[in-house]
């Protein structure tokens, strides 16, 4: 039995919990760098050394110094800082990496991550299971919401304005990261351009048939031709999800897919949309979809849930729309980031019988279905 | 703090020259290319264009004495690299054809080696030449999706194996030219990567690295990147530059520019400045910036100056608006 103690342990959780993506080797590596003296000057130091090592963006190192700033004490004494720097040392004194991961896996199974209330009912769970990956270390409560204050954490951080408010990720139904990985399943590949590569079975064909080799075979390169328009409700009633409809805008944006383009609309997308979402340079519906021939097509909108009215001519007029669209590409989904339990009586729910275009939540399972449809699959 | 041997003050090792590289990095960044020499991972630097992310790894490399040994390697990824291409390539095609002349001279294609056919990339050669060595890979998010998950062996072991000579013999002529089936780096090489967040980078591909961001450099570091890139400038224009730093500042805050003018075109803005023999106070506050002499070489598209020149009128309006209100 280990008697070593796992300095940052409790921070390492609090990450995992806001889905960054560690496993037990970058816990190791943190001890590592611990072991030689990094971080150990101040506690500024070891923020630095934390975020350089566990952050990769300067969003997640913001979301970084927050936990540290509510996990840490306050003031670091030299003393305090040298006892975290020796508990490293004694554990990466072990051995190498091998030997430290069982060491660590065996501290994280003494010392789980702090209780927590069940999930509150009525909400339902993600029916998409988090990654392989992300589950690798014993850590069962990793799709728990955030830890209810009533959970007593071994010590009791001050209630810091990082505890209450700023919790930018726990509260996105979906993170960035799961974003990223969604629309990597957004391809469609094919071989445009320049031949550039030698096609080793067609090459072979040839000289089998001509008995002897007259050129190389080439072919192009294989590319994702993957085209994606949003088009993006930008109406008062979609302001408490803006932080979402703009993250999907933006990691959309860095997805690598071979196009996209944004449009944008106030409650029903009708003859004149728009190019920005405040709405100032409007372009005509006919001439601005005119080039998104077959190419996937994500509608976020509210569709008149979040306030609850069915309003029978607005879901007219946005299925009249959706039908027209339809003309242009099969692969149209629909995004409401209102709960589907709210759909059903109001317009949303009436758009949804009068068209085929599938509607889903905004959440992990959600996104993954909808970027089905855009591959054209269907639901 | 630990005391690392990159300093970021851009001087040699002793006894290796007296050359300074003009490259200044903050204490931040030289701590985190420390971290990254001490744990053997690579080093992730993002940032905005012109803060000096790819000038980073050539830096390291003059500072820790390898750039003068040529233990310095360099990959430029496009949008159609490979992976591989950074470790090998094989050149089939030239054998193919040789292999046919050869034939069709009566030779049955032997001395034909595979060897002459292979070249190293960037991170094979840094990976083969045995020793401690520095290798950027540059702008890694050009490159396809996939392109950073295909190097995650590579970055994790250090070694990779040449596919193509799986079930080939080596002659012994071969193995003492230093071919090998498989290459391990003796000592791990020093991996700076940068990205200009065009796409996101894989998951498991981040999990390997470290991260750090170079902010835009302030005002006091500007001024010091022109000097070390102008050494003969000494303290004698320090009036010039401080007021060209920060016009450019005032450039920075327009938005909408396809391309921001940075540190390069700053410097050789300055340039052109002393060569006109512009003073100081030609570049004072307050001067509309379509105004300042040669304010266009800062600009690299021909829509940016129209942009400010935009700009500066809507400023001129918007204070003579209230003005003549309270008239």
């Amino acid at each position: 039995m280990p008697k070593e103690k796992a300095p940052l342990l409790e921070v390492f959780y609090d990450l995992r919990e806001r889905q960054f993506p560690l496993g037990v080797g970058e816990y190791v590596l943190a001890l590592r760098a611990l072991a030689k003296g990094f971080g150990g000057g101040s506690r500024e130091e070891l923020t630095f050394m934390c975020q350089t090592l566990w952050a990769k963006s300067l969003e997640e190192q913001a979301q970084l110094r927050e936990v540290l700033e509510a996990r840490l004490p306050p003031r670091l004494t030299a003393e305090e800082l040298r006892a975290l720097m020796d508990e490293a040392g004694q554990v990466a004194a072990a051995g190498d990496d091998g030997k430290l991961k069982n060491i660590v896996e065996q501290l994280m199974r003494e010392r789980p991550p702090r209780a927590r209330v069940p999930e509150p009912a009525g909400r339902p769970a993600p029916r998409v299971e988090p990654p392989a990956r992300a589950r690798r270390v014993v850590v069962q409560t990793l799709a728990a919401p955030r830890p209810a204050p009533a959970a007593a954490p071994r010590r009791a951080p001050p209630p810091t304005r990082a505890d209450t408010t700023f919790d930018f990720v726990g509260d996105l139904p979906i993170t960035r990261r799961q974003m990223k990985q969604g629309w990597r399943y957004y391809r469609r590949m094919r071989r445009v351009g320049v031949p550039s590569e030698l096609d080793v079975q067609a090459t072979v064909e040839q000289i089998h048939r001509h008995g002897v080799l007259l050129a190389p075979v080439l072919v192009p390169r294989r590319r994702n031709l993957a085209r994606l328009l949003i088009l993006c409700d930008v109406s008062p009633s979609m302001t408490p999800f803006r932080r979402v409809t703009e993250a999907l805008l933006d990691s959309a944006g860095h997805s690598g897919l071979g196009g996209v383009s944004a449009l944008f609309f106030n409650n029903v997308p009708g003859r004149v949309l728009f190019r920005d979402p405040r709405l100032a340079s409007p372009v005509k519906a006919h001439e601005a979809l005119r080039p998104f021939r077959r190419a996937g097509v994500l509608v976020i909108s509210d569709g008149g849930a979040a306030r609850g009215n069915a309003d029978a001519e607005r879901a007219r007029r946005t299925a009249e729309f959706l039908r027209s669209l339809r003309l242009v590409t099969r692969s149209v989904a629909w995004l409401n980031p209102t709960p589907a339990e709210r759909w059903g009586r109001t317009s949303a729910g009436a758009v949804r019988e009068l068209t085929a275009v599938p509607m889903m939540t905004v959440d992990h399972a959600g996104f993954v279905d909808a970027v089905e449809v855009l591959r054209g699959r269907g639901r | 703090m630990f005391e690392g041997r990159y300093r970021g003050d851009g001087r040699p090792p002793e006894g290796d020259g007296d050359e300074t590289h003009p490259y200044r990095a903050s204490r931040g960044l030289a701590d985190a290319v420390n971290m990254a020499i001490e744990l053997g991972k690579p080093l992730l630097v993002k940032g905005p264009p012109g803060c000096g992310k790819t000038r980073l790894a050539r830096a390291v490399a003059h500072e820790l004495g390898l750039l003068r040994q040529g233990l310095y390697y360099e990959w430029h990824v496009k949008s159609t690299s490979r992976a591989r291409d950074g470790l090998y390539s094989v050149d089939m095609v030239r054998r193919l054809y040789d292999a046919n002349i050869a034939r069709g001279g009566g030779q049955e294609g032997e001395g034909l080696r595979l060897t002459d056919y292979l070249t190293f990339g960037p991170l094979g050669k840094a990976i083969r030449s045995g020793r401690e060595s520095v290798v950027l890979i540059d702008e890694i998010d050009k490159a396809d999706l996939d392109f950073p998950n295909d190097l995650l062996r590579e970055i994790d072991e250090k070694k990779f194996t040449v596919e193509e000579l799986n079930g080939v013999a080596l002659t012994p002529d071969e193995e003492e030219e230093g071919f090998s089936h498989t290459y391990e780096a003796a000592q791990p090489p020093i991996i700076i990567v940068t990205s200009n967040d065009e796409k996101e980078l894989p998951d498991a591909f981040l999990r390997r690295c470290l991260f750090f961001f170079i902010d835009f450099p302030e005002r006091e570091e500007l001024m010091e990147i022109v000097r070390v890139n102008n050494p003969e400038y000494g303290r004698l224009h320090d009036d010039l530059i401080g007021n060209a730093v920060d016009r450019l500042n005032d450039f920075r805050k327009i938005e909408g520019f396809r391309k921001e003018p940075a540190t390069t075109e700053l410097i050789d803005w300055i340039r052109i400045l002393l060569a006109w023999g512009v003073e100081a106070d030609k570049l004072a506050a307050g001067l509309p910036l379509d105004e300042l002499p040669g304010w266009e070489f800062l600009f690299k598209h021909q829509e940016d100056p129209r942009t400010v020149r935009q700009r500066v009128k809507e400023t001129k309006a918007a204070a003579q608006a209230p003005a003549e209100a309270r008239g």
